[in-house]
């Protein structure tokens, strides 16, 4: 493992990552190559190891969701990445093209891992405005860009304030833990699962 | 080792054929019809799905069928065991069409001695479910309905025994059955949220679990005990079930949200659920003039529980059920229509988590690990319409591309909670986006309601054409 380092002060973290993603194109693009892991990112001669991220937004005309390649400060530790990752996400996409399914204000609570599945506890209004397209890409915005990132993880669990929920916005089944949707993910972006 | 399809359907006088929505085989032997993937090691029996250990597959002209098809799939279809004599079965690909020696036999001496057996019944309460327990042979080949008040077990053969009727009330209000008699009956309680069931062996039994909240012991006071809602509209009618003919009749469409639950709104006012309301009537009148029997889950602005809306499709045995959804985005530029069918991916996952789950806590001694290929999630029992559902989804899709002048759109999949119950093909459409000014300001037009009323009954008149018609030849594609 290489990490050592904790990453920078968030609010720094956040910086650098909105300055790297302001200098991609568009959103709409898959990235290039895979992204690495926190592991193989290679640790730059200063302090802070960063591993290419992909964040999926739901893109603006159909809703489907489309891969945001991000850099991000690495700790390897996963489940501290993965609580940046989500923090990263709720923040919304960088570039034009895509949409911000979150409301503001909307936030983790905490993140964990139980096995293969993520628990994602969301709070802030996040059952609030919205059909089913906005519900289908808050709740597979996050299993995408989880799934995708870290392939161990086959599953996540939305818990809303440290609860259980039913459902976010009247339509889709919250009560378990939830795969992966390759057909809410525009072209076959989402099918890979094997960034790392 | 298996056998070619053709040589069992000649054995037993049935007939093979094939699915015109899906394509599948279709077996069909004493009026049951069995879907058979080529795809998967699945097979559907009437809609139940059954799976197998090995994938069935089409080699030289026959219908490869495994051997377990004999053993797992076909007494389903019988409704009992069935004895093989001097069955030499064949491994693919197939070199000789000689057909097993099959017999069906319903009641073999060994299970002669076993008619009439028991099925012990069990209960186990906890605060928030209550786990039944059919232990015994037959109990794995009962069959199971879901009302919405009550949930009904009918055993093939045997007879029910036990104490298991004082569970107290809450999610379970009641278990009812005679002693040695054959239907058990279940009264659903005001904290029932959903059922999940469970076939398992070594030994036998039928696990139902009865998830919710508020079980206890002692039941309240009778002037406690509350009404269940009104369900005027709810196409919920005392004594029971209609009973259901062979033909495609009966229609459910389901208005989304109402009441309280406004679903999606405008700056300017418009609410999801009255549109949806609009839209299914429409739709209602013109299913009904074309000599469907169409039953809405509300007709007036109230708020019905997603699992009820499912419930009263399953009640009236209807053949499709449709939701009637508006979409919204924060993207005012999302446009067009969306339509669903349920997500395979997290039914799957579901299923296998659930199996592992009761394997771990082991109901009863003996649970195997492979007691899950014998799992049936009655919750998810959409799972066994999967390949109906998606052709219906296409169909409306197609339409409303049409309509809506949208041309890059495809059906999508997500477990929606009012799809997972549907024991009939059933798909969720989002007709247009109430947040884009363009569309929303065309689904307050009347006309362009009615042409999306039209769009609807179009496509359930080609599904249903398709489904009258099963021995028809599939349509070029
Ligand atoms: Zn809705």
């Amino acid at each position: 493992m290489t990490n050592r380092k904790r990453p920078r002060r968030r609010a720094e973290a956040a910086l650098f990552t909105a300055a790297l993603c302001a200098l991609l194109v568009s959103c709409r693009e898959a990235p290039k190559a895979p992204p690495q892991s926190a592991e193989q990112a290679a640790p730059s001669a200063a302090q802070t190891v960063t591993a290419s991220r992909t964040l999926f937004y739901p893109q603006a005309d159909d809703m489907l969701l489309a891969p945001c390649p991000v850099v991000m400060p690495a700790t390897g530790s996963p489940q501290q990445d993965m609580a940046a990752l989500i923090r990263r996400y709720l923040a919304g996409p960088p570039g034009d093209g895509q949409v911000q399914p979150f409301l503001e204000h909307s936030a983790l609570r905490a993140l964990f891992l139980i096995g293969s599945e993520a628990v994602v506890d969301l709070t802030g209004p996040v059952r609030a405005g919205g059909g089913s397209a906005t519900e289908a890409a808050r709740v597979y915005g996050i299993v995408q860009t989880l799934a995708y990132n870290f392939p161990d993880v086959k599953s996540v669990r939305i818990l809303v304030d440290g609860q259980e929920v039913d459902t976010l916005l009247g339509h889709l089944d919250l009560s378990r833990s939830l795969p992966p949707e390759p057909r809410l993910v525009a072209g076959s972006a989402g099918t890979q699962g094997d960034a790392e | 080792m298996g056998f070619c399809a053709e040589d069992l359907a000649a054995a037993l006088k049935g007939s093979l054929g094939k699915d015109p929505v899906s394509h599948y085989p279709v077996l069909t032997l004493r009026g049951k019809r069995t879907l058979i993937s080529t795809a998967s090691a699945l097979a559907s029996v009437d809609g139940k799905i059954v799976r197998l250990q090995e994938s069935p597959a089409v080699i030289e002209g026959c219908l490869w069928l495994p051997a377990e098809f004999l053993t797992s799939v076909l007494p389903q279809i019988l409704g009992g065991p069935v004895t093989i004599r001097g069955a030499e079965g064949k491994a693919p690909p197939a070199e000789s069409k000689v057909p097993p020696k099959l017999e069906a036999k319903p009641e073999p001496k060994a299970a002669q001695a076993q008619k009439g057996a028991s099925v012990s019944v069990g209960a186990e309460v906890a605060a928030d479910s209550v786990r039944l327990t059919l232990a015994g042979k037959d109990a794995v080949l009962a069959d199971v309905a879901q009302g919405s008040k009550e949930i009904v077990v009918t055993l093939a053969q045997g007879g029910l025994t036990g104490t298991a009727q004082d569970v107290g009330a809450g999610i379970v209000d009641g278990i009812a059955f005679n002693q040695g008699g054959r239907t058990l009956k279940v009264a659903l309680g005001p904290g029932f949220k959903r059922l999940e069931s469970l076939k398992l062996s070594d030994p036998d039994r039928l696990v139902l679990v009865f998830k919710g909240e508020g079980q206890r012991l002692n039941p309240p006071p009778p002037e406690d005990v509350q009404a269940a809602p009104e369900t005027a509209d709810a196409g919920i009618a005392p004594g029971g079930p209609p009973r259901k003919t062979a033909a495609f009749d009966t229609v459910v469409l389901d208005p989304g949200h109402g009441g309280s639950d406004t679903g999606a709104t405008t700056a300017g006012g418009l609410q999801e659920k009255d549109l949806t309301l609009v839209l299914a009537q429409k739709a209602a009148a013109l299913l009904e003039k074309a000599g469907l029997k169409v039953i809405l889950t509300r007709s007036t602005d109230t708020q019905v529980p997603l699992v009820q809306r499912t419930a009263i499709a399953n009640y009236n045995r209807a053949d499709l059920f449709l939701s009637i959804h508006l979409n919204s985005s924060p993207a005012p530029s999302a446009r067009g229509t969306e339509t669903y069918f349920l997500s395979r991916n997290a039914t799957d996952l579901w299923s296998t988590q659930l199996a592992a789950k009761e394997n771990t806590e082991g109901v009863a001694s003996g649970a195997t690990a492979d007691s899950g290929l014998n799992l049936v999630l009655w919750e998810l029992a959409q799972t066994s319409y999967i390949v109906e559902s998606s052709a219906l989804a296409e169909a409306i899709q197609q339409e409303f591309n049409t309509l809506l002048g949208t041309t890059d759109r495809g059906v999508r999949q997500a477990p929606f909670v009012v799809l997972e119950g549907a024991q009939m093909p059933a798909v969720l459409v989002e007709v247009a986006f109430l947040s884009n000014p363009d569309e929303s300001k065309r689904l307050t037009d009347p006309a362009f309601q009615d042409q999306v009323a039209q769009g609807l009954t179009q496509s359930i008149l080609a599904f249903k054409a398709r489904y009258d018609k099963p021995q028809a030849p599939p349509p070029a594609s």
